[in-house]
């Protein structure tokens, strides 16, 4: 697939769009009151998800990497030790999302897609929460972290699902890759 | 995707589910086994993990008796009694051994990490 | 790197050391003290008790592990000291390096390369959606998200950064801050 310069822009414009979706939400999300601490909903994973359905590898990775680094800028926490679980749950669920979309697309939704990813991420934040925050201890809040995250990713898959199946916006995105 | 759900979605969900599930078990049982270290000294009580090297000095009426935790073994190098017998006991490392320094009121003993297991009331002193 | 929205920055990376290897309580509180007098300084605000939540939650489950002389037993359940301690750095130390972070990019620090650009790019779509008043209603919220994002592909939002920056900071200030941290991470052990 070839982009002509002007796509090329167009294109710079998506993914920054989409970049920005996700810190909205994120910003959202930090709002919205939680009966756990700690307690994740992922809902900045939503416009990563629309992106697996039209963006390149490598453009998906550019998209990673704004939600990652602009939440760290937003929430002023990018030279803190909470950017490394930012950094590592969001890489960890990133890949394994790609993956599982690349190899198993037709078969599967994006209720799926979110459990990967969710399974992938809260793994990785659970090994670094035990590094750096609660010790031997992380174990013991694992089944209700991991549980927490299963029921909250079926949600969001469910609505990402929805969204992907009605959103107008995303049926002329896809389009416009076909066309070029 | 033209679905909401799949055949194979619901096969990650239980997936999930299932390795979530057997965590948790492993968590949970494994959880209560790991052994710690107790001290009890002058009426004052000291908890340390056996896994983790450690070099304690445990406070008496003669002074302070060294502990040392080292690749699972707990034993008394040093301890300002007469007779010893603390340091001549040697290593410990299973759940119910103890080491004893009678003159500085120094007791380590090697227990499960739940206090309920018992043997350690059954220790005649 | 003269730029005056970089001195935060570099300040800020001078001073992370000492906080990362900070494992004493008692100079951990003191470099916490005066990040919370910096962003006070710096007009921002101090949320009591989201960092009272953290520093409850962290160290709670640090006093699974026993460690230490036990203080009190509480329905068999024992706290130790060494287990009390070790959750109060760990946590202590997570809401400090978070404001030593607030702190490093309170000026918005130009982040350089195409990177940086795209970064900008994004904060500027960032703005659009802050400003659509865009609510989280399950009532026919895909379809308004759907006319959100046509609307603001329409008015692609220059690449400029328009955020409010916090009360910018000199060199003079920012190194004596940097100074006061590594004197209290040195003279930790008389303390």
């Amino acid at each position: 697939m070839s982009l002509s310069s002007s796509g090329r822009a167009v294109r710079i414009h998506e993914i920054a769009m989409l970049g920005a979706f996700a810190l909205f939400l994120a910003t959202v999300e930090y709002v919205i009151p939680k009966p756990v601490p700690f307690m994740r909903i992922g809902l900045a994973n939503l416009p990563v998800m629309i992106g697996l359905t039209f963006l390149t590898t490598r453009e998906y990775a550019l998209l990673a990497f704004l939600k990652v680094f602009g939440q760290g800028i937003i929430h002023g926490t990018l030279f803190s030790y909470v950017f490394l679980f930012s950094l590592g749950g969001s890489a960890a669920s990133v890949v394994m999302m790609l993956i599982a979309y690349r190899l198993a697309g037709r078969h599967v939704t994006f209720v799926g897609i979110a459990v990967i990813g969710a399974f992938a991420s809260n793994m990785a934040q659970l090994f670094l929460a035990r590094v750096f925050l609660f010790g031997e201890g992380a174990w013991l809040i694992a089944p209700p972290f991991l549980i927490t995250g299963l029921i909250t990713a079926v949600v969001l898959g469910l609505f990402t699902q929805q969204f992907v199946l009605s959103s107008r916006w995303l049926a002329a995105k896809q389009e416009g890759v076909r066309r070029d | 995707m033209k679905q909401i759900m799949k055949r194979a979605d619901a096969v990650i969900l239980i997936a999930a589910a299932v390795i979530i599930g057997v965590m948790s078990f492993q968590i949970y049982r494994n959880g209560s086994d790991a052994a710690l270290v107790r001290i009890d000294a002058a009426g004052r009580q000291w908890i340390y993990p056996v896994d983790q090297n450690d070099q304690l000095f445990i406070p008496g009426p003669l002074g302070h008796t060294e502990v040392v935790i080292e690749d699972g073994h707990v034993h008394i190098p040093d301890s300002p009694c007469t007779n010893k017998i603390c340091v001549s006991t040697g290593k410990i490392q299973r759940t119910g051994q103890w080491i004893i320094c009678l003159p500085n009121d120094v007791f380590v003993r090697i227990e499960g990490a739940l206090p309920e297991d018992g043997e350690v009331d059954d220790v005649a002193f | 790197m003269t730029d005056r929205r970089n001195i935060p920055l570099i300040a800020g990376l001078c001073m992370l050391p000492a906080l990362v290897f900070q494992f004493d309580l008692l100079p951990l509180l003191l470099q916490l003290g005066l990040l919370i007098i910096i962003r006070l300084l710096q007009g921002g605000r101090i949320r009591v008790k989201t960092n009272l939540m953290m520093i409850v939650t962290i160290t709670a489950v640090n006093l699974l592990q026993a460690h230490g002389q036990v203080l009190y037993e509480i329905a068999g359940f024992e706290i130790t000291l060494g287990a009390l301690r070790i959750g109060l750095v760990r946590s202590l130390k997570l809401i400090a390096l978070i404001y030593l972070s607030q702190f490093m990019i309170s000026q918005r620090p130009a982040f350089p390369g195409r990177l940086g650009n795209l970064l900008s790019l994004q904060f500027s779509y960032y703005e659009g959606f802050l400003n659509s008043g865009l609510k989280v209603n399950p009532k026919q919220f895909i379809q308004r998200l759907d006319e959100l994002l046509f609307q603001l592909e329409e008015h692609r939002g220059d690449p400029g950064d328009r955020f409010q920056a916090a009360g910018s900071v000199g060199w003079i200030p920012a190194a004596a801050a940097a100074a006061a941290f590594w004197v209290i991470y040195a003279t930790a052990p008389l303390l």
